[in-house]
Parts: C-alpha cells; structure tokens; sequence
C-alpha cells in the first residue's frame, strides 16, 4: 500500500476532525481580510446607503438558526445599518413560526448593545414595528401591492402608554399611504420565499435580498434582471457590506459619475468580519480535499472503475 | 371595496376591540360555527363529499385566477365607481384582496393548528397505549407544552412591557425560562443540526466529486473557479498577479473575478433560467389540475 492509497483509505474522523479545526480555530481571531466585493453586494449597500433619516423600510425575515451564520449576520448587519441612519422598519415574518421570536431576539441584542455604550435604545413603535407572523406570505403580498394598509391595519403593537393600537397609528407608518411610498423591501431568508415577494411586489418597491450561499445563485437571475436592487450572497455578502459600512466609500458608476458616502458605521467589525476567516479556511480545505482526493485517486495502486 | 365587504369590515371578528367581551363572543361564536361545519361535514353522505370539494376548491381558485386575468382598474381608489359590468368585477376583484389575503392567512394559521393537532394525536396515543420508544413520545408532548406555556407567558410580559427584551436585570422567573428553553437550547439544537450538513459536503468533497469523465471535469473546474472567487485572500492574490504580469484587456480576461463573473452571469443564469420556465410551466399544468380537480386522487378517485 503506498502513500497515495493511504491518503484514499483516511478516516473520515480525521476529516472530521480537521474540519473542526478549521471552522472554530479562526473565530477566535477577528481578522479583516483583503477582499474584492462583489456587484451584487455593492448595489445593496448603494440602496442601503441612499436611504435617508425618517424613511421606512419593510423587512420580511424568514430566517432561523438553522441558517443564523450567514442571515443572522445579514440581519444584524441590516438593523444597525438602519439604526444607524434613522431609517424606521417593519418587520414581516413568513414561512417560519419561529421567525418573529429569533428576529425580536436580534434586535434586544441590539439594543442591550446601545444601551451598554450609554446611546437610545431603537424603540418598538416610535422607530420599529414587528407585524407579526403572515402564514401565507404570497396571499399577503398580493394584497400589500393592491393595498397595504388595509393588510396590516389590524396587526397591534403597544404604544408608549401600553395601548394596543393598530400600527398603521405608529410613527413608522404615519407617511405611508401605499406600498410605493415604502424605500425599499428586505427579505432576509435561507428559502427561496424571495422568489414569490419578486414575482408579487416587483416594479411596485425596490426589492433587495439577504440569501443564504446556497440560495444566492438562484437569485442573481433576478438580480441580473433587474428585479431585485441588490443581493447580498451568503458570508461573503455580509462581509462586502460590513466593509463597505465600515468605511467611507467612492462609488462610480459605468457613466463615470461619482458618489461619495460617509461610513455609515464607522469601524464596524461584525459578525461577517469574524466568521470571514473561517469561511476563508473552509473553503481552502475544501478545494484542498477535492484536489488531494483527485490525486489520490490518480496515483493510488487501486483505480476506481469509470462508471458507465 | 364592494358594499358588502365595507360592511363586513366594520364589525368583523378581526376589528373588535381587544379584550373586549365582542371579542370574546365573536370569537365564541365563530368555535361553535366552526364545531358545527367540521360535524356536518363528517356525516354528510359519501356521494356528496366528492362535488362539494370540487366545488370549494374552483371556488376558492376563481378569485386568483379572475385577479391576474380580468382587466385591472387604473388609478383605483376605494371612491371610485365603475362604468360598467366589466369595471364592476374589477373593481370587485381589486377592493376584495385585502380580505381575501386575511382569510387566506386565516387559512394558514388553522393548519399550523391542525399540525398540532396532528402531532399530538399520534403521540399521545403512542404514549398511552405505551408503544416502541413511547419515552421519546413523552418528551416531544412534554416539551412542547412546557414551551407553549413558557412562550405565551413570556410573550404577555413583553407584550406589556417590549424593554424587556434588552434589560435583563428587570426579567421574571418566566423571562429567564423562556431565555434558557428558546435562545439557550431549542435556537442552539436548531443551529446544531444544520451544522451537520458541513461533515457531509466534506467527506463528499473528499471522496465523491471525482474527475472521472470529460463532464465532471468541467463541472469541477467550474466549481474550483467560483470557489475560489469567494475567496478574498485568493482573489486579490491572483488578480494582482495577473493584472501586473500582463498589462493588456485580454489579460483581465484571466483575472478570477472575471472567470466567475462570467460563469455566474452567462453560464448560471441562463441554465437557472431554463430550469425556472420548466418548472414555471410544470407548476401551471400542475395548479390547473388542481384547480378543476382533474388529478387523480385528490377528491377522492383513484
């Protein structure tokens, strides 16, 4: 038996074992690395960066923790984004039952954040409503398009006094008159729940994903169309926009015109930046693996048998 | 909105006041009506059952299809009034969506009941006739009354008082039991088992996504290409060497960037494309057999 067949016999718990390694080492250092965003990720963060204090955005989340490595950092990155700029959101939870608790979960995080730096929590009702749970989301979106406050007049949330009143009475919603005069509609989710909000709301909001790597080539269809302002692709979406966040940033569009942004968070190292290493030497081990089980298959004494 | 559902808007279930004792009897009323329909539709005679799911189901579907096919009224307002027979239905057809949409979610809340219901019937029964693995049974039904419990009670709270969420110093004893149960083990097991999936792509990585033919090695290259593109240790690296080696257009053609740009953009696109007009038209032919109850099976012929 000769090296090359060793290498092919290899228990997999030492596989497993290396890929332990790999993914939970590196999180233990925050380091930033170079990178090259992508399109996509760029043409979120310009929508993102060009909303202005006051405006209101909706976000569907369908996200659990099955997924929370990539949409829970797209989430978090989201909402301080927003927070970060005073732009009110609704939040709209679809698919999941579980959905609305994980997303309310994020945002105390959050606010437990600001409170600890001494700033203004980001208040339910006065800058934020939770919509609740829509079970079935395609019939809601229909009926969001054709009228959007007659959808969500009978959700209730707890004003400053303790009343529960309908939201459409909350600050969020006090300019909104139709679906058009919301700035842009996000969903954050691990399905592909994003292809029916494209075929209902398309041309009616600007629509913009926060996908999961699996979901994420599915969607540059819809991206490439148009149809959807941005998409940030898995890990690598977060850690685009955390950088692009992070940082002052020049954008130049293909007629040459320029814009220039303040960071919106400025020095922002999130979850995106933390998890990037790992992703990093995931994916090295992966091609590693791939190469190293070719060769071995090549060089071995035992061929494997071409199937026919 | 039509007359009849501007009515029905203003003294609904869904707009009573909340707490109230309307509320409470609506809500009375309609567990009753709904005991009531689910009886008599349990003992309605064998040969009736199969028209009446047939007549729900078109029912049910003419809405949707009238929506996307009747003409649409420019500039609706809920003021406006029709011309004509034509306009009439569309803007019956507009005006109704929003309730429409509310019973359709209504809809959708009932099967997560029924889901519940379902559950619990099987387990229950498996727990009390002390079936194989009863024990597992057990917990699945105990743990999931001690989270509904623990959730509604932790929701009251925060419905009360939303600070909660982010002020941990002023939790109750269900707070902290709601923290422990939902953010400390069910979100955890959740994440765990996805988790899970990582072990498989490795050891298929490692010892299935072999070059055997001229096909799969397309496909591994391909794959290495995007792979790599994600990588932005790789990328900056490999780009750099390029571009700085060979100082011309045809050059950039090399970088990673590009390569994966160009396989995503051309490559991917257009075969995810093709596969969503298949499965579009799939899904249509599939919605009309449903729709007029043409599929074998589903009402009750087989």
């Amino acid at each position: 038996m000769n090296f090359w067949d060793r290498i092919q016999k290899v228990d997999r718990r030492v596989l497993y074992l290396i890929l332990i390694l790999t993914a939970t080492v590196p999180l233990f250092f925050n380091k930033a690395l170079p990178n090259v965003p992508d399109d996509s990720s760029e043409s979120l963060y310009l929508s993102l960066a060009r909303l202005q204090e006051g405006d209101t955005v909706i976000i569907q989340t369908d996200w659990t923790n099955a997924t929370r490595g990539e949409n829970g950092s797209h989430f978090e990155a989201l909402i301080r984004a927003l927070i970060a700029k005073k732009v009110k959101f609704a939040l709209v939870s679809a698919y999941s039952p579980l959905a609305p608790a994980v997303a309310r979960d994020v945002i105390g995080r959050i606010n437990g954040d600001l409170v600890a730096e001494d700033k203004q929590p980001y208040r339910q009702w006065d800058d934020w409503v939770d919509l609740g749970f829509f079970p079935n989301m395609d019939a809601a979106a229909i009926g969001m398009r054709s009228d959007l406050r007659q959808i969500i007049q009978e959700r209730k949330e707890t004003d400053p006094q303790g009343q529960q009143r309908s939201v459409l009475q909350s600050p969020v919603f006090q300019n909104i008159k139709a679906l058009g005069d919301i700035k842009l509609y996000m969903v954050v989710t691990g399905t592909n729940s994003i292809n029916s909000i494209v075929a209902r709301l398309s041309g009616a909001v600007p629509i913009g994903g926060m996908v999961t790597g699996v979901m994420g080539p599915e969607l540059l269809v819809y991206y490439d169309a148009g149809q959807l302002v941005g998409l940030a692709n898995g890990l690598k979406g977060v850690y685009d926009l955390e950088q692009m966040m992070s940082e002052p940033y020049t954008y130049v569009s293909k007629a040459g015109v320029r814009e220039e942004f303040e960071p919106i968070l400025p020095g922002f190292s999130g979850r995106g930046t933390r998890y990037y290493l790992t992703l990093t030497l995931t994916l090295i081990l992966l091609v590693g693996t791939v190469v190293i089980g070719n060769l071995a298959m090549v060089f071995s004494g035992r061929k494997t048998r071409r199937p026919r | 909105m039509s007359l009849f559902l501007a009515q029905a808007a203003q003294s609904s279930i869904f707009t009573a006041p909340a707490q109230s004792v309307t509320l409470w009897m609506l809500i009375g009323m309609a567990f009753l009506v709904g005991l009531a329909l689910i009886a008599g539709l349990t003992y309605l005679p064998t040969n009736l059952r199969k028209p009446l799911i047939i007549a729900v189901t078109f029912i049910g579907g003419i809405y949707f299809v009238l929506y996307w096919l009747w003409p649409q009224p420019i500039q609706y307002s809920p003021d406006s009034r029709p011309l004509n027979g034509v306009e009439k239905v569309g803007f019956w057809l507009k005006g109704s969506q929003g309730e429409i949409a509310n019973i359709v979610n209504v809809l959708g809340g009932f099967l997560i009941g029924l889901g519940v219901y379902s559950l619990l019937r099987i387990h229950l029964s498996k727990l009390v006739k002390q079936q194989k693995d009863w024990f597992f049974s057990a917990v699945l039904v105990g743990s999931m009354v001690l989270m509904l419990a623990v959730g509604f009670m932790n929701w009251r709270t925060t419905l009360q008082d939303p600070d909660l969420m982010f002020s941990p110093d002023r939790w109750t004893s269900v707070n902290r039991w709601f923290n422990l149960l939902f953010d400390g083990m069910m979100q955890q097991m959740d994440a765990a088992m996805f988790s899970l999936v990582a072990f498989y792509i490795m050891s298929a990585a490692y010892r299935a996504f072999r070059v055997r033919s001229f096909e799969s090695t397309i496909l591994l290259g391909s794959a290495l290409i995007v792979i790599l593109s994600l990588i932005g240790l790789v990328v900056t690296a490999w780009d750099n060497a390029i571009l700085s080696r060979f100082d011309s257009q045809f050059a950039n053609n090399f970088t990673l960037t590009t390569m994966a740009g160009w396989l995503k953009t051309n490559i991917q696109t257009s075969g995810l494309r093709a596969l969503d007009f298949g499965l579009g038209a799939g899904l249509l032919a599939v919605s009309l057999r449903i729709w007029l109850s043409l599929d074998k099976g589903a009402v009750g012929n087989s």
